[in-house]
């Protein structure tokens, strides 16, 4: 009877026992519900409730797109804010009483039709995405790779746009999504050769392509990289206008005026960070060098110079005065005032002389 | 008693779950993909995305008309490893979580790779089992650029999803086993195509105690950069040498530096000159399996080249084992070749950095040799090597053994 009694006492624990490992397979977890995102707020409303853009609000307001905002269609606008403006040298004052075509046209160069999140733009640099105005506008993501240096996350920006870094992705609106980003985009210039035309810190580069016959070729379909020096860079060499004009071109390389002029699709100077390159000395097959037919420009970390063709010759060789120092026809320049779209490429300004034309003469 | 046993078999069972088994295909033929991809996109060289593909055969697509799946998807394809074998060689590796910094993402090397698809059977004496069973017939073929995020691919935006960069359709025959690579074939221009090569291995016979290497240059039209020498790299025309390199015990010392005595006959011999690119036809070249002692230093086997060699750049020490040196000239121009020093452990290859090291020049053992216990046997292998601007790729061909090692 007890032999009996223990057996039962033993059948109700493992009984407890077996409902307990099976029980063990059984986890209920509450499914964890994203907070709605409020959807209630069209872009208009969403602009004019952030005190941060109340310049590009300002901007709207001015040439009526705010009331296209405001409807049901979808749109994206790349919102630029308060200190943007200020950079690019526009005051509240100034903003009311610029010409309002011009006006018209910066501000739907801003707007997209359609919803275009951060994350949709695929992984390239310069990617084309047509604005409400007709024109392009190039977004860039970073590119994994075995030299990129920049590790973006959700609270880094990693879309830049046109040159310009995106600080708040993706603000979510009823009607449509907001970019904010930290520069006032340009619209983009008819051609090259009108942009450095009617920007005078260039006057005696253009001077010196015209008269190199370099300038007109500025204005046919491109795409063009103008890396352009200012007109202080010519003066701290000892150039000036009558100086330039003193040339007679017989004597010059086709490099003392060109070697500033690189026939490669367009980039900005975030697209340096985004899709960057091997170093000049390692032996990679996308080795970073731009060869064109009279000349060699290397690109150095963001800095750019021209240089003979046997550069790698030159900066292994221990002797003076080349040694390390491949530019041996004029500064390393950088890129200082980047970022000058046209339709047919873009001009980059810089404070250094690439191509010191006296150390260009055709001996 | 009873009682206790019916619950102990409840319990049993309830770890068993019966899984489908995939149905079979009829008439397959049998494919393998590589991304030869081997440059990102840069200030130079923008206008098309990084070399991140997702494949895929026989698409369908949304309601857009984009494409958003397919009846093969080989999503994550990242440029190939240097080295592969005829079997997946990272079938132990998980692929979720590669990458830098904040960049975790899955990286496929190849496909099937991973994939849990039916495989190749061995056919001919190899073990085919990285080679994915299809069916014979047309198929379209698309590859596409992707971000290398982990997101997958069907969940990607329209946008990134129509940036197509190759579409195509390819024929397979019933039985064959074909070999599709994505190239580059104006680096300059940013020109791609896709390189198929049926191989002919499966109908070929091999000798059992020989080394096989066959060449074929994949490499596009000569960039401008390589034209003016900025980099090193694979002319139009390539001539091959070989040289079979026997370790000098006497001359050599561990910390000093190392020589090698070329086996007689196999000294900077010349084997052929690749005229042509994108060849499907590779003809091999035949060396010799050495005897069993050339293996083998007194009872241990001898080593393969030493890592630290490879991250010092050290061109001199390539280890003590009997190895094979591929020196790879410009046939119309004299000048400095590029050499392939098959030296390296075959375990350890893939993990090196080919942008950071000079793991380039280097290629592992052509001889096999596989450890069961304390023992130690050489195999002969067959191995594909194909040119690629300026690195080789090499696929060795793995044979099945007759008998246990």
């Amino acid at each position: 009877m007890k032999c009996h009694k223990m057996i039962t006492i033993m059948q109700k624990y493992f009984i407890i026992l077996l409902g307990c490992i099976l029980m063990q397979s059984c986890i209920k977890k509450e499914d964890v519900v994203p907070p709605a995102p409020d959807r209630s707020r069209s872009l208009a409303v969403t602009i004019q409730n952030n005190y941060t853009f109340s310049m590009f609000a300002a901007a709207l307001q001015r040439t009526g797109y705010d009331k296209l905002i405001a409807g049901d269609s979808l749109y994206t606008l790349l919102v630029p804010n308060d200190a943007a403006f200020a950079i690019a040298g526009v005051t509240p004052d100034s903003l009311q009483h610029m010409d309002i075509s011009l006006l018209r046209k910066i501000v739907s160069y801003h707007i997209f039709r359609g919803i275009v999140k951060s994350s949709d733009i695929p992984q390239t640099i310069d990617y084309p995405l047509k604005s409400l105005s007709g024109q392009d506008v190039f977004f860039s993501v970073p590119i994994p790779g075995p030299y990129q240096n920049q590790y973006p996350d959700e609270k880094h920006p990693y879309l830049h746009i046109n040159g310009s870094t995106v600080i708040r992705p993706d603000i979510v609106a009823s009607n449509g999504m907001i970019q904010s980003i930290d520069r006032l985009l340009e619209y983009p210039a008819a051609n090259i050769k009108e942009y450095l035309e009617t920007h005078s810190q260039y006057s005696l580069y253009t001077q010196g392509l015209r008269q190199f016959g370099l300038l007109d070729r500025l204005a046919q379909p491109g795409p063009f990289v103008v890396i352009a020096p200012t007109n202080d860079a010519f003066l701290m060499h000892g150039y000036d206008s009558v100086a330039i004009a003193a040339m007679d071109t017989s004597h010059y390389k086709k490099s003392a005026f060109g070697g500033e002029i690189l026939r490669i699709g367009i980039f900005f100077h975030t697209d340096m960070n985004d899709g960057p390159m091997a170093p000049p000395y390692n032996q990679s097959n996308n080795p970073p060098v731009y060869v064109a037919q009279d000349f060699l420009v290397i690109l150095n970390y963001g800095s750019f110079g021209l240089s003979v063709f046997d550069f790698l010759h030159v900066i292994n060789t221990y002797e003076p005065p080349y040694w390390n120092n491949p530019y041996q026809y004029g500064d390393q320049v950088s890129l200082d005032y980047p970022d000058h779209l046209t339709l047919n490429g873009v001009v980059h300004g810089t404070t250094g002389l690439m191509a010191i034309p006296d150390s260009l003469i055709i001996k | 008693m009873k009682k206790s046993l019916l619950y102990m078999l409840i319990i049993v069972l309830a770890g068993c779950k019966k899984y489908e088994e995939a149905p079979l295909i009829d008439n397959p033929a049998y494919l393998r993909v590589f991304n030869d991809l081997s440059t990102s996109v840069d200030v130079l060289h923008n206008g098309q995305s990084a070399p991140f593909l997702t494949f895929i055969m026989d698409p369908q697509m949304d309601k857009d008309g984009v494409v958003n799946t397919g009846a093969i998807v080989g999503d994550y394809l990242g440029t190939r490893q240097l080295f592969s074998l005829s079997y997946p060689i990272n079938e132990a590796n998980s692929s979720i979580g590669t990458g830098q910094g904040n960049f975790l993402y899955p990286i496929n090397y190849e496909y099937p790779g991973n994939a849990h698809v039916l495989t190749a059977p061995a056919i001919n004496g190899f073990d085919l089992s990285a080679w994915a069973q299809v069916p014979s017939g047309k198929h379209r073929v698309m590859f596409i650029n992707r971000p290398q995020s982990n997101v997958p691919f069907k969940d990607l935006s329209a946008l990134i999803r129509s940036n197509v960069l190759l579409d195509t359709v390819v024929n397979f025959d019933k039985g064959e086993v074909y070999t599709l690579e994505v190239v580059s074939r104006d680096l300059d221009r940013g020109v791609f195509g896709l390189y198929m090569r049926r191989e002919a291995f499966i109908h070929q016979s091999f000798e059992e105690n020989k080394i096989y290497a066959g060449f074929v240059n994949l490499s596009g039209v000569t960039p401008v950069t390589l034209k003016y020498k900025f980099f090193d790299g694979f002319s139009d025309k390539v001539g091959i040498y070989y040289t079979y390199n026997i370790y000098d015990d006497i001359n050599s010392s561990p910390q000093g530096n190392a020589y090698y005595n070329p086996l007689p006959g196999y000294n900077k011999t010349y084997y052929t000159t690749l005229k042509t690119k994108m060849d499907t036809v590779v003809p091999y070249l035949q060396l010799p399996l050495l005897p069993v002692d050339y293996f083998f230093r007194q009872d241990s086997l001898r080593t393969y080249a030493d890592s630290r060699d490879v991250a010092l750049l050290n061109g001199s020490k390539y280890g003590s084992l009997p190895h094979v040196r591929f020196d790879m000239v410009d046939a119309d121009n004299v000048g400095p070749s590029l050499s392939l020093t098959c030296a390296f452990d075959p375990v350890a290859y893939n993990t090196w950095d080919v942008n950071n090291s000079s793991i380039k020049m280097l290629a592992p053992n052509l001889n096999l040799i596989i450890a069961t216990g304390n023992k130690y046997k050489i195999y002969g292998t067959l191995n594909i090597m194909e040119l690629v601007y300026d690195r080789v790729y090499v696929m060795q061909i793995q044979r099945g053994f007759n008998e246990m090692p």
